[in-house]
């Protein structure tokens, strides 16, 4: 037997420890608790991390077999994948989870969240930002960007994230949520009618409007679908239109973006024909389509331009804060847009508001209850067919 | 100098040889054993043993001499007794009134103004319960640590904020005033040795909410907190240097490690891994004098 020095003994030691530990750390990865494959490149210790760590509601379609590998250096683009540790609460207490529930955060906790712009009149602006440095969450479905600016309301500020490393495959891309994107077949076919709600604003009542005209449509007897067409990724409207009765609920995260802000509008309008093929695809008699804040918001303002818009959109309803928005909004859509059927939003809850604007819309305004009758929404959807009737022949 | 010797009764092994190692008794009851090399150098940071709950210091602190021989670091070794300090691996407070890390920081502070050595950063070994009470120590005094070497432990605080000390780092009920800051223990270097056969769950602490955190056993539960320890790091974006050395053919057992285990060269090898410290070697020739000075 040959004697080993203690110089030569120890190098193997540490190395026989180490792979001890990477052992046992694959192990426990393997827990089957929330699955994740891994493979070499990816540290064992980081896989346990990630497998115990909250997935946001804006990663809902992400296959996490293909995490193979992590970036720790990088600059991030909108859609990318990130492993964040939260610093400080601010705003933001919880994450949407991708079931729906909203998990409580701690500091020190790991999350797995999106790269994403952020446009929120009531809440923040936030931009992607240039590296991996510390920045924010900036909404709960779990969006990662640097807050610019926000409403004076939030007094804590946004809650404080540090980005651990970018999520990548097998071959060291950033796993991006455009790689998860829905699959429809039939394009070509004829598509489902499509009412548009516009807003003068966030927190207009435009959800509001959308769920309660999806309630009235589906008592016609119609399978009614629900497009989010832009915004910002978050569970709490695609959850409401499905308890109101959605027979099929998808937003731009199912095409592929974290939100739509600062996105070019071709990219938004190729995600809303897919969205929209993708409901014929699942026997859709009608389509609301929820466009997020108001006409004048950068590709609202854009979106209502394009003539896609106006050959896919049958008649929009304008959800409003008061009158004079309302009269504003509608001044502010472009000859081409479909036309303004109803309006309905805030404004609806004061009678006096409601009379000055029909008075000076010529428009009938519906609250919640009235857009969720038959009489009100059949009808709507009548005007709207006849309205592309008329725009077709003429 | 009031020199005394621990009780025979305290101390199971009292084969302590020739070079016998003096114990102090302070003004409240300090015990604690110190060993200065022939060529001491009192400007090194010093070597800082803390003993198991068998309490055998003096038998382990006689095969650790060679430590201090070789690096010309003194050595200390305080003394936590069964009948006064019996939870001392948990940082308990003993029946002294003094919780063991103060009791720890005094016996340091009196053999500091003793041989005017240096209290302010030391190497901090312990071995199995010492080893509990080390890392411990070193997750409240982090910059008093210039490395952590934890040997055989019998179990660990997770670096864990939602769990209850002593498994994790919520200390507000159990340690009163104190924070254990992931941020800044992290950075201590950190060596932890083990025996691959140290298997053995007799005297080994176990309760179901331990066995799932920690595993069964001093290995299972000695990977476990590395790799925790590692991860952590990472979460606190803190460059950590925690190594970790499973010796294959140790079981639990002191004596086996030092002769079959080559337990001091690890020591030793870890000590020089660590960032060269801030000094001026000054060499103190010790043989005449039995007491170093610094100059």
């Amino acid at each position: 037997m040959s004697v080993q020095t203690f110089e030569q003994w120890r190098p193997q030691l540490l190395e026989n420890s180490e792979a001890i530990l990477n052992r046992v750390a694959l192990e426990r990865a393997a827990d089957p608790v929330r699955p994740l494959v891994v493979d070499e490149p990816i540290r064992a210790d980081l896989a346990e991390l990630l497998r115990r760590s909250p997935w946001a509601h804006s990663t809902r379609r992400v296959e996490r077999s293909r995490v193979r590998r992590f970036l720790e250096d990088g600059a991030p683009v909108a859609g990318d994948l990130v492993l964040a540790r939260v610093d400080a609460i601010g705003h933001h207490a919880n994450l949407q989870l991708i079931d729906g529930r909203r998990r409580r955060l701690f500091p020190g906790d790991t999350i797995v969240v999106a790269y994403g712009n952020r446009y929120a009149s009531e809440q923040f602006e936030g931009r992607v930002p240039e590296g991996l440095g510390p920045c924010h969450l900036v909404a709960g479905g779990g969006i990662a960007a640097h807050a610019i600016s926000w409403h004076d309301r939030i007094s804590r500020g946004p809650t404080r994230i540090t980005p651990l490393g970018l999520l990548a495959d097998a071959a060291g891309k950033p796993l991006n949520l455009n790689s998860f994107v829905i699959a429809p077949r039939g394009h070509g076919r004829s598509t489902p009618p499509v009412v548009a709600i516009l807003g003068t604003a966030m927190d207009a009542g435009k959800t509001q409007t959308a769920a309660f005209l999806l309630r009235g449509l589906r008592s016609v007897g119609y399978r009614v679908g629900y497009i989010k067409a832009t915004g910002t990724g978050a569970g709490g409207d695609s959850w409401l239109l499905h308890d109101a009765g959605a027979d099929h609920v998808l937003d731009f995260t199912d095409v592929g973006m974290a939100s739509t802000y600062l996105v070019d509008i071709e990219r938004i309008e190729s995600g809303i024909l897919d969205m929209v093929q993708d409901m014929a695809d699942h026997d859709i008699d009608v389509i609301v389509m929820e466009v997020a804040d108001g006409v004048f918001q950068r590709e609202t303002k854009q979106l209502v331009s394009r003539s896609m818009f106006s050959r896919i959109v049958h008649g929009v309803v304008l959800a409003a804060r008061d009158a004079m928005g309302a009269a504003a909004g509608i001044a502010a859509l472009p000859s081409t847009a479909p036309p303004v059927l109803a309006l309905s939003g805030l404004l609806t809850a004061s009678p006096l508001q409601r009379r000055e604007a029909e008075a000076v819309s010529g428009l009938c305004t519906a609250n919640r209850e009235e857009l969720a009758t038959v009489a009100f929404a059949g009808d709507l959807l009548d005007r709207a067919l006849a309205a592309q009737d008329t725009q077709e022949a003429g | 100098m009031d020199v005394i010797r621990i009780p025979p009764s305290e101390i199971p092994s009292r084969d302590i040889g020739t070079e016998a190692i003096p114990t102090h008794q302070g003004q409240t009851g300090l015990r604690y054993l110190e060993y200065m090399p022939p060529q001491v150098n009192t400007n090194l940071e010093p070597l800082v043993f803390v003993h198991g709950y068998s309490r055998r210091v003096s038998e382990q602190l006689k095969q650790l001499k060679a430590l201090a021989d070789e690096t010309g670091r003194p050595l200390l070794a305080p003394f936590f007794s069964k009948t006064q300090h019996r939870r001392y691996q948990r940082l308990g407070k003993g029946s002294d009134g003094l919780r063991a890390d103060r009791y720890f920081n005094a016996c340091l502070e009196d053999a500091a103004s003793r041989y005017r050595l240096r209290s302010d950063r030391f190497v901090l070994i312990g071995y199995s319960g010492g080893g509990q009470f080390a890392h411990r120590y070193a997750m409240i005094y982090p910059q008093r640590i210039s490395r952590l070497i934890a040997i055989s432990s019998g179990w660990y605080t997770f670096p864990d904020r939602e769990t209850a000390y002593p498994y994790g780092l919520a200390t507000a009920r159990k340690l009163r005033s104190v924070s254990m800051n992931p941020e800044t223990f992290l950075q201590v270097p950190t060596t932890v040795l083990v025996g691959a056969r140290d298997l053995e769950t007799r005297n080994l602490r176990s309760n179901p909410e331990l066995d799932r955190q920690q595993g069964t056993s001093r290995v299972e539960r000695a990977r476990r907190w590395v790799l925790a320890m590692r991860m952590a790091a990472r979460l606190y974006r803190v460059d950590a240097d925690i190594s970790y050395q499973e010796v294959p053919g140790i079981d639990h057992s002191f004596e086996q490690f030092v002769t079959r285990g080559y337990l001091r060269e690890l020591i030793i090898a870890a000590i020089n891994e660590s960032a060269p410290e801030d000094t001026d070697a000054v060499h103190v020739d010790n043989t005449q004098a039995g007491v170093g000075h610094g100059a």
